[in-house]
Formats: structure tokens, sequence, C-alpha cells
């Protein structure tokens, strides 16, 4: 007996997932010829990963070349709008000095 | 559906052909399914993921050299694994991170996959071993959810008994730990 | 174990206390994506600050960028903002029960970064967690003067 797993998931779904895995082994077992239109396209995408993994490091160290202390950082917060800065007091200890006032 | 018993296990996958695996795939699908969720945690990842163990085991099959059912289950999880791991690979920001960076995202895409009426407990229990190092958290499902033994773990992960062993009581304590952090 | 699961109950039980429930005003999508766009500006921002001042090498960041946004995740779901009740707003009849949240608060985020100090323990020094731990608070600190302040600005809702 497996034990419960707290899980979302379907009526029926691993049948599916059965299903669809003995298909694919008769996929396998009896290949159908692969397009040469495949071909053309994955190297497409592959060039195309490669920009974008280029582009994404330069990036990143672009980001990273920016100096950001503390101070530099709240005086970000002073400019952001109000919700997001409101998100940051998630874990502000509510007895806060500024608060201990009889 | 059971598969029929052979003597040689190993013979029978070979020759068993298409209709094998698909006994194989009722015996073994299940588990299997629940394994690899365990690692990527999304049902649709897990899904394909089931189809290319299958997939993989039937190109491989001539390969299998084992000779008991307890082999060919080691064998199929071992698939079934290396796969996750791959899949877990791929979902790292930055190909020099280690895969435990992935962790934050699975804890995540819990939160979208837990299922709402399951058992507090439970959830929270998921959340602590989706917390864990990879590998501390594959040997604790392993051990845990499937209840297998450590020599098969061993088949499965390529690591030593005593590492597996060490690794488990590690995973075991912290789990303790992250669900027992309130003192009264 | 049984001891686990009464433990567990208490703890739920603090999450599910419910001083005053707010309506939110209600976002068009587009509102909800430039939200959410600024969102993830603030927390790059925030970790390019964590990288400063906690010194993280490059490796350490990749690794503590999920974990950390996870971290934050956590302790927003955890934060019962219903117990933030201004002072002139207490009464006698709603004191204990705001108390009694404010307290609750203290300890599920307390609950959280307990939980986490293992989590990232795996990526950081001690050293840079406990620091991480001090300078979280002063953002916590910092956003809640800002945001006080702008609420000071307006006119009282009641």
């Amino acid at each position: 007996m497996m034990k419960q797993m707290p899980y979302r998931i379907e009526e029926g779904a691993i049948e599916r997932a059965k299903y669809r895995a003995k298909m694919a082994v008769r996929e396998a077992a009896n290949p159908t010829p692969a397009p040469t239109h495949r071909h053309y396209a994955l190297r497409w995408v592959f060039s195309t990963l490669t920009i974008a993994a280029t582009l994404a490091l330069a990036l990143f160290f672009y980001i990273d070349s920016q100096k950001m202390d503390f101070e530099a950082f709240v005086a970000e917060m002073h400019q952001a709008p109000l919700d997001v800065v409101n998100d940051m007091t998630a874990d502000v200890i509510y007895y806060a000095e500024e608060e201990n006032q009889l | 559906m059971q598969r029929e018993q052979s003597a040689n296990v190993a013979t029978d996958l070979r020759e068993g052909g298409v209709g094998c695996f698909d006994l194989l795939i009722e015996q073994y699908g299940d588990r299997l399914y629940w394994h690899l969720r365990r690692i990527v945690v999304q049902h649709e990842e897990a899904e394909d993921l089931l189809q290319d163990t299958f997939v993989r085991a039937y190109l491989l099959r001539e390969q299998f050299r084992g000779d008991t059912e307890s082999s060919l289950k080691a064998w199929l999880y071992k698939i079934a694994t290396s796969l996750a791991l791959k899949a877990l690979q791929r979902r790292k920001r930055n190909i020099f991170a280690s895969i435990d960076s992935v962790r934050g995202d699975l804890i995540a895409t819990y939160e979208h996959e837990s299922d709402p009426s399951a058992d507090e407990t439970l959830v929270r229990l998921q959340r602590a071993i989706l917390a864990l190092p990879t590998k501390q958290r594959l040997v604790f499902n392993m051990r845990y959810y499937d209840e297998l033994p450590f020599e098969q773990i061993s088949e499965i992960t390529g690591d030593s008994v005593s590492t597996l062993k060490t690794n488990y009581h590690y995973a075991t304590k912290r789990i303790k730990e992250q669900i027992t952090t309130i003192e009264l | 174990m049984k001891k686990i699961l009464v433990l567990m109950v208490v703890v739920a039980t603090m999450f599910a206390q419910d001083v005053m429930a707010q309506q939110k005003p209600q976002m068009t999508e587009e509102q909800r994506a430039a939200s959410k766009a600024r969102r993830e500006q603030m927390m790059q921002t925030r970790l390019q600050m964590l990288k400063e001042e906690l010194k993280l090498t490059d490796e350490q960041l990749v690794k503590f960028d999920p974990i950390y946004r996870e971290f934050r995740k956590e302790v927003q779901r955890v934060t019962n903002r219903d117990s933030r009740v201004k002072r002139e707003n207490i009464t006698n009849e709603n004191a204990l029960k705001v108390i009694s949240a404010r307290l609750a608060n203290q300890v599920t985020t307390a609950t959280v970064k307990q939980r986490y100090l293992l989590i990232f323990a795996e990526v950081i020094e001690p050293l840079q967690i406990e620091k991480l731990y001090r300078v979280d608070q002063r953002i916590s600190r910092e956003a809640h003067k800002i945001v006080k302040y702008a609420n000071a600005q307006q006119p009282a809702a009641k």
C-alpha cells in the first residue's frame, strides 16, 4: 500500500500517463522517419538559445557591476511605489522603538 | 496485471517486445510516476519523464544484465532517477549553479501542486523534504516512500550503502528539525 | 511523532488567527502585471544590495537567489497584516485579540526564519546569515517608517 502523497492529481491521471508511456514505447519500437525540417528548426532553436544565453550572461555582468549598498537601497525604497514598500514590512517587529510611547 | 516471473528476466525483457513493456508499465508505472513526481513535483513533468523512462528502458533493453525482478526494478528506478535529475539540471538559473539551487523553485512549484484537501502534516513534511539537498532527498524518498533497501538504492544512485545511510540519517534529522521549530 | 503533531496543530492554529479582515481593492490585469514587474525590480535591487552587504561571491549569489526569494515569499505568506491595528482603534473588546495576533505573527515569522537557517547554511556562511537577518529587519523597519509616514500624510480613512 503506497503512502499517501499530498499532491494534486486528477482522477485517472496516472492511468493516462501509463497509456502515453505504452504509446511512446510503441513509437520507439516502430519509429516514423523524422522530417528534415525538424533539423533546421533545431539548428534555429540552438542558435537562438546561444544568442540568448550570451545576452543573459552580458546582462548578468552588467547588473553585477552596479554597486548597491544599504543606504543606496533605502534611497531606492523611498522612490518605490507604496504597495511594493508595504510588502517589505512583512516581518517588522511591531513593537518598534517609535511605537513604545505610552 | 502481473508479468509472469521468468527464469531469466533479461531474456524476458529482450525477447518480450512491446507486449512485455506494456506489462512492465502496468507493474511499475504507478511507483515510478510517484518517484518522479517526488523529484520534479510537477505532474506534467513527471508524466513526460515516465514516458521517457520506459522508452529509454526499451531502447537500452539489450544492455540489461540483471537476472532478478529486484535488479529489473533497480534498473528502471536508475533510468527514471537519472532522467529526473537531468530535468532538474535544466531548471537551474545558471549553468554554474549546483542542482540544489532549484530547491526554491521546487518549493514554489509545490505550493501550486499540493492537494488543498491533504493533511497539513503531510504537506509540511513534503515542504521539509523538498528543502533537503538533492542527494538526501533522493535517499529519503526511496527509503521512506518506496521502502527500498539501502543495497537497492545503492544500485540506483551509485553511492555506497554507508554514504546512503549517512545521507538518510541527516535527512531525517533535518526534517525533524524543520517541522518541530517551536518549543512550547 | 505525537508531540510533532501537537506542535504543528498549535502552529496551524496560530496561522488561522484573523483579527480584522480587510478588503483589498480589485486590480486590472494590466495593473497586476505592472505591480509584479515593480516587485521583481525591487527584489533584484535588494539582492544586489545583499550581495554587497553580505559580501557574497557570484557563486554564492546564484545559489542564494532562489532560496532568498522563497524565504521572502514565505515570510509574507505567514504574516497576518490584519493584526496591524492603529492604536486609536484598539478597544477593550479587541485588545487581547490584537496582542495575541501580533505575538502570533512574531512566532510564525520566527518559525520561518528558524527553518530557513538550515537552508541558508547550505549556501552562505553563518556570519553572513546573521548579517542577512539583521539587514532584513532593518529593511522592514525602514519600509514600515516609509509606509507610516505616507499614511500619516493622507487624510484619515475614518
